[in-house]
């Protein structure tokens, strides 16, 4: 079995391969240095990658899919020529492990829901004195029989807060329902017609699209 | 895990550039040169077909002498000519075996991109086989092809894939998909078999 590095241990410069194999070819290796790292990013698909990891490695076709391999032999993440178009990124060991482990589990990645569609507002001038908070996000529509209905939230709600974290865009409501929340109960902060008022909403599961 | 010193490739790659010479079409010696070439022995010069398209070439030395020499084989299809020119006084390579390397061995390749002269690109070996399905290379894809992950630009054609020692593994031609190809030496030495 191959041995697994860290790659917060890899720094600008550090000497990486990238593996592949094609047709019945024996193995194919690309070189280059690591160009740039650092920490978690949410890709344009919207998932969430532990590390930032990128290369100045060439991902020939074949080549995405194939593991980025340091001087000693440990392998680092899994290559991808499409999440960025200037460099070679590197998906980390940590993030393949959590994906893995989902897929194993139930054959695809459960992300959290609440069945509403929402916007950035900034609060009005009360609330944001009491809450000590500028914004939240503003319900635009809220689907019949999904989480954010049961819960009795309303068009015109703006949540504040999840479990205690301020939120004033979606990138923190992505943090929060792509992690292990399936089946969990949160408390949402709501701004209702100018009053705070507190919502338990049993997080859903993300209907998956049929590909 | 063996430490890497700074100079690197700097000896090999300084005796291999000893023998690559610019290369332009025709009598008139111009001393911007479109490609490179490979002094395989005193007076023949080895390059890419798609360099030398007439039926003469000027050879420009590494001291920027201009030596006029005489296309006397040329396949285009397996992108490969000769060029005789006497004079030019520019040592040999040392030829080496692609076939003896594994993939990830080191390579560098000497040529002049983008008109910068004895540029030196560095990069692994990847095969040295008929390319793999869905690289694209009208008929030629069934020859050998050393491929290799080096960055080769135009004025690279003609010039050397070289080994970690310096010595000539196969003649840069193009890139596909990105991927650097060259002719493999065996091919170059049938090819240029009854030339003396």
């Amino acid at each position: 079995m191959a041995t697994l590095g860290d790659p917060a241990t890899l720094r600008p410069g550090h000497l990486v391969l990238a593996l592949a194999r094609l047709d019945e070819g024996g193995p194919r290796a690309a070189f280059g240095a690591v160009s740039a790292t650092g920490g978690k990013w949410r890709c344009w698909k919207g998932g969430e990658i532990d590390r930032w990891l990128q290369s100045d490695l060439e991902i020939y076709p074949g080549f995405g899919g194939g593991p980025l391999v340091d001087a000693a032999g440990r392998i680092h993440g899994v290559n991808s020529g499409g999440l960025s178009r200037a460099l070679a990124t590197t998906i980390p060991v940590a993030t393949v492990n959590r994906v893995m482990a989902q897929l194993l589990e139930r054959g695809y990645v459960a992300r959290g829901w609440i069945g509403a569609a929402m916007q950035p507002v900034q609060l009005d001038p009360t609330s944001r004195q009491r809450l000590k908070r500028d914004g939240g996000l503003l319900l635009l529509s809220v689907e019949p029989d999904a989480p954010a209905s049961r819960a009795g939230l309303l068009i015109g709600d703006v949540i504040v807060a999840i479990d205690g974290h301020g939120l004033d865009g979606f990138d923190q409501l992505l943090d929060l329902l792509g992690g292990d929340v399936v089946g969990k109960t949160l408390r949402l902060d709501v701004v209702r017609a100018g009053q705070p008022v507190s919502v338990d909403v049993v997080i859903g599961e993300r209907p998956r699209r049929a590909r | 895990m063996t430490t890497m010193s700074a100079a690197f490739l700097s000896d090999p790659a300084e005796r291999l550039r000893a023998s690559v010479v610019g290369i332009a079409n025709g009598r008139k010696g111009r001393r911007a040169a479109g490609g490179a070439a490979i002094a395989w022995s005193d007076d023949l010069f080895v390059t890419s077909a798609h360099v030398v398209t007439a039926s003469h070439a000027t050879i420009v030395t590494p001291d920027g002498r201009a030596v006029p020499g005489e296309v006397v084989r040329r396949d285009a299809e397996r992108d490969i000519a000769v060029v005789r020119a006497a004079g030019a006084g520019v040592p040999a390579a040392v030829v080496g075996d692609p076939y003896a390397l594994r993939a990830g061995s080191l390579v560098f390749a000497v040529g002049h991109p983008f008109g910068v002269r004895d540029a030196v690109s560095v990069g692994v070996l990847q095969a040295v086989s008929p390319l793999p399905r869905g690289y694209g290379l009208n008929g030629n894809g069934s020859f050998a092809w050393i491929q290799a992950d080096v960055r080769l630009a135009p004025g690279n054609s003609g010039g050397p894939v070289g080994d970690a020692q310096g010595r000539v593994i196969g003649v840069a031609a193009m890139v596909v998909s990105g991927m650097a190809l060259a002719v493999p030496v065996p091919d170059v030495e049938r090819f240029l078999s009854g030339l003396t």
